[in-house]
């Protein structure tokens, strides 16, 4: 498998990962993963008495014989897993641009695919979506090796886009996810935590599992060293002149509260979040998704 | 106050001070672009940081360009200047006022004020450095040690350390004339300095007119008002007396200080001594009085002197009388004139008055009171005059004008009337002497009877004349003697001829009249014994004989060199308190009394130097000269540069909150 996104390195270190949901999913596979759907699998779950209209092929007939009452054998349903990742592609997640320096979307693009390739690799399905403003791209779900190699195709092909809206992105692509499962989202987030929450709530209302992952360069963190200089918005165009030092405590204030705004809202829903410096590595986020 | 850059050349380092504020212009004009993923943050922070941050950083901005700006000045190497000081190469000129009064001899503490302003002096020409300079010394007549300012400053200070106050009264107009005149014609700035101890009698109206130019500094050295006690005043009456006539002497002794004081008052008149005790109340003075009587006539010198105190020029007074040994009485008519044959015997029978008859008005002989019966009321103007050191005794003529007699009373004259008017009675009016006039206080007991006894047959009725005074009146009240109030001048309304009168044959007539007399004597004596201190004595030989040679000896003793101009001899030198003494063949022919001026008593100084509009008074010269070399300003400079920097410092770290870390 060559791609620029997934390193044979990394393919060798996926191997020692297994991605496994906490919460139950739907699936029509049987496999590896539990869900409270009712069906056939070889697990049994419970007996319970036949009611007009249930299927009479799931009658046990020789608890009848013994009983000479009607009870059906139900096994817990082995299904599999549908992982949804949703990639903030604006021109913001391009920082910085530092032909030297890995950005935001290359970093995340790496994860993208290690994730992509973890799903697959365990006969799971994965579905990419990448927004900026709104859907760019939906790759529906998908277990396939073909899928695969079209998600990393679309993950290399992929260029930074215009502003974001996340918020505008998660309503469209609600429709988009037919079973709950896991949902993984990729995103500077500089948006308005509870605008975005609210945005979550059909998600978690469906019983998504929810997985915030707070992408963030390090000069985002403190503003760097630079001296005065002229800021300009990489998804606006907007311009302003900026004194890095003698701001960057107050930067430091306000993007610490920002986190915290979005760490305790996710505590509430309980959504996963994790902010990541891309100076760390993206396995950092595949262990934190193994937690 | 003014500034001097001595490294003008570093001028241009000035323009280091827009150097932050063309880096804070340049860098806010274009600095690099940065693309930044998301701005709107910033914005945020930048909203509620910046009401903060611009006040501050402008201010840092401030305190930059401020330090820069206050090193580049202290590259300058800028001066601080006094007004009063010069910029280099400009000349100066100093003219030293420097009073020598009497009352610089007065002491502060244990040196005289003369010996403080000296001191001053010498500290100033040494400190100043003036490029010309000279000194003015204000005495009764101000000199000027060169003709004009010059730059021989080692002389001038040699003349000082030899200068000594003088017993005159200080002349401080024309002293100051002097100076400004000779600042005028001097180059550069010029520059008064008055040094004096201020006595308030001599300074409290001094209000000089100082050109703009001329930089005016007073110094005072006098601080305190020492006690002074003086004898202020010597005066004999009558002036000029005849010999074996009683005199009275009276002085005035003042106490200038703040205690009552006591003291012992002598008086030496010819060798004689007498003393009183005085009780002087504080800041106040007393009279004593003292009576001598000379025996012979001559020149009698008369001393008054007190104990010595700190003060002691003005101890001791002196006066000179001429004793004269007979009133010589002149009599304008011819000699078997009835009023000449009168007096000629009363003169016969006075032994101090000597009688000269037929004497002529136009060339009279030495005489001290010149009688004119029938006076026709000729020349009243030249008699006036003549009154001034001539006794007069009037007696008009019928036919006498009027306005004659009033011209020669001074007083205005009344065109209503015309001649005076004779009256006659056979039998007679009587006449009485008005009874408080000092000629008639003989006869103020009674036991001497009427001294105007007798019967006037004729009179002339004399006007009115409200500011003369009537010795005597007829009994009905019409004025029988007046005298004119300021000038010896008697006019009698009656003849002194027996036929027309029978007072001259009345036993009160001739203690009345030698009474009369006596006090009709001149008060201006026509000879001079007293001259001021800082005068030039001179003496003119009675004789007009230029080749005796006389010899002026000083109070001490000691000869006092002449000029001869004909037969007036005139000291070189000026002279000095006491009594003169103008010596031929070792006799004494002359004597001269100079006294201590008495302004010059009065020691207390005024509270503050004179105010000039452009004048500075200062007590010292160390601050002078230390500003007028100047002050150097790049020490504080420097410093201010530091304050600054540390100021910016403190300010930039000021609101930065502690190091926080992105959780």
């Amino acid at each position: 498998m060559n791609s620029r996104f997934l390193k044979p390195e990394d393919l060798r270190r996926l191997k020692n990962y297994e991605f496994g949901a906490k919460a139950m999913v739907e699936g029509y596979l049987s496999g590896r993963h539990r869900s409270k759907q009712r069906g056939s699998s070889i697990e049994f779950h419970e007996f319970r008495q036949y009611v007009p209209g249930d299927d009479l092929a799931r009658v046990d007939w020789r608890v009848f014989a013994r009983n000479d009452k009607l009870f059906l054998r139900t096994f817990e349903q082995e299904t599999n897993l549908e992982c949804h990742i949703f990639l903030d592609c604006s021109a913001s997640m391009a920082f910085p641009e530092n032909p030297d320096t890995i950005s935001k979307l290359e970093y995340c693009s790496f994860f993208a695919a290690c994730l992509a390739w973890l799903v697959v690799s365990k006969n799971d399905r994965v579905s990419l979506a990448l927004f900026d403003e709104n859907i760019r791209k939906f790759l529906p779900p998908a277990s396939t090796r073909k899928a695969l190699l079209e998600l990393l195709n679309t993950l290399e092909n992929n260029i930074p886009g215009k502003g974001t809206s996340i918020i505008e992105s998660l309503k469209r692509a609600n429709p988009l996810l037919k079973r709950k499962g896991t949902l993984v989202i990729l995103s500077d987030f500089f948006c308005d935590p509870g605008a975005l929450f609210q945005a979550l709530n059909p998600y978690l209302h469906r019983g998504f599992r929810v997985h915030l992952f707070h992408i963030l360069d390090p000069a985002e963190l403190d503003l760097g060293t630079r001296p005065l200089a002229r800021f300009i918005d990489m998804e606006s165009g907007g311009r302003l002149s900026v004194h890095p030092q003698a701001l960057r405590e107050s930067w430091k204030n306000h993007l610490n509260a920002h986190i915290r705004s979005l760490r305790t809202l996710a505590a509430s829903r309980r959504a996963d979040y994790t902010q990541v410096s891309t100076a760390e590595s993206y396995f950092t986020l595949l262990d934190r998704l193994q937690e | 106050m003014s500034f001097l850059l001595q490294n003008p050349a570093f001028l241009p380092l000035l323009a280091l001070a827009g150097v932050p504020i063309l880096v804070h212009l340049i860098s806010k004009a274009k600095p690099p672009e940065y693309r930044f993923s998301d701005i709107a943050f910033l914005r945020k922070i930048i909203t509620t940081t910046a009401r903060f941050k611009k006040p501050k950083d402008y201010l840092i901005l401030a305190l930059r360009t401020l330090a820069l700006l206050a090193l580049a000045a202290a590259f300058l190497l800028p001066l601080l200047l006094s007004e009063n000081s010069t910029l280099p190469g400009e000349k100066r000129t100093l003219i030293l006022v420097i009073d020598r009064s009497a009352s610089m001899a007065a002491n502060e503490g244990a040196a005289s004020r003369f010996d403080a302003a000296t001191a001053l002096a010498t500290e100033t020409l040494d400190s100043s450095r003036p490029d010309l300079a000279n000194i003015v010394w204000i005495d009764s007549a101000p000199t000027s040690v060169f003709p004009e300012p010059a730059p021989n400053l080692p002389f001038l200070a040699e003349e000082i350390t030899r200068a000594s106050p003088l017993p005159q009264v200080g002349a401080i107009a024309p002293a100051i004339e002097l100076a400004l005149r000779q600042l005028s014609n001097a180059p550069g700035r010029r520059e008064l300095h008055i040094i004096s101890d201020f006595q308030e009698s001599a300074w409290k109206n001094f209000s000089p007119t100082i050109p703009k130019d001329v930089t005016v500094t007073m110094s005072k050295v006098a601080e305190n008002d020492p006690a002074n006690l003086a004898v202020t005043s010597l005066v004999t009456i009558p002036p000029s007396p005849v010999a074996g006539q009683q005199i009275l002497v009276q002085t005035r002794v003042s106490n200038d200080s703040s205690e009552p004081r006591r003291v012992p008052l002598t008086l030496d008149a010819g060798g004689s001594r007498q003393s009183q005790t005085l009780d002087l109340p504080a800041h106040g003075e007393a009279e004593a009085a003292f009576s001598i009587r000379a025996a012979n006539p001559g020149l009698l010198p008369i001393i008054a002197e007190i104990d010595t105190d700190s003060f002691p020029g003005d101890d001791r007074r002196h006066a000179i009388l001429r004793v004269r040994e007979s009133l010589r009485l002149a009599i304008a008519a011819p000699e078997n004139h009835p009023a000449a044959i009168t007096l000629t015997k009363v003169a016969a029978a006075i032994p101090w008055l000597t009688a000269i008859p037929g004497a002529d008005p136009a060339k009279l002989p030495p005489c001290d009171i010149l009688c004119l019966p029938d006076w026709k009321g000729t020349d009243p103007r030249g008699l006036l005059k003549l009154s001034e050191t001539t006794a007069l005794l009037v007696i008009p003529a019928a036919d006498c004008p009027a306005a004659a007699l009033t011209a020669l009373l001074g007083e205005k004259a009344d065109p209503a009337t015309s001649m005076l008017p004779l009256q006659s009675a056979e039998a007679g009016w009587e006449a009485v002497p008005t009874a408080e006039h000092p000629a008639f206080r003989l006869f103020s007991g009674g036991q001497f009877g009427n001294p105007m006894a007798g019967k006037f047959r004729q009179r002339l009725q004399l006007p009115t004349y409200p500011s003369v005074e009537t010795l005597a009146t007829f009994t009905d009240n019409a004025p029988a003697l007046i005298r004119a109030k300021d000038r010896p001048i008697l006019v009698a309304a009656f003849p002194l001829d027996p036929v027309l009168t029978t007072w001259p044959v009345e036993s009160p007539f001739l203690p009345a009249i030698a009474e009369i007399l006596l006090h009709l004597e001149p008060a201006i004596v026509s000879e001079n014994f007293s001259a001021l201190p800082g005068d030039l004595l001179s003496w003119t030989n009675p004789a007009l004989e230029n080749t005796i040679i006389p010899i002026l000896e000083a109070p001490d003793g000691k000869p006092v060199p002449l000029t001869a101009s004909g037969a007036t001899w005139s000291s070189a030198a000026p002279a000095t308190p006491g009594i003169h003494r103008w010596l031929i063949s070792a006799q004494s022919v002359h004597l001269t009394a100079v006294n201590f001026p008495e302004s010059e008593s009065d020691l207390t100084p005024l509270a503050k130097t004179p105010a000039l509009s452009h004048s500075t008074a200062v007590s010292g010269t160390a601050r002078d000269s230390a500003f007028a070399a100047g002050l150097p300003l790049w020490p504080l400079l420097i410093a201010a540069a530091l304050l600054f920097i540390l100021a910016e410092a403190l300010l930039a770290a000021h609101g930065a909150p502690a190091p926080s870390t992105i959780s």
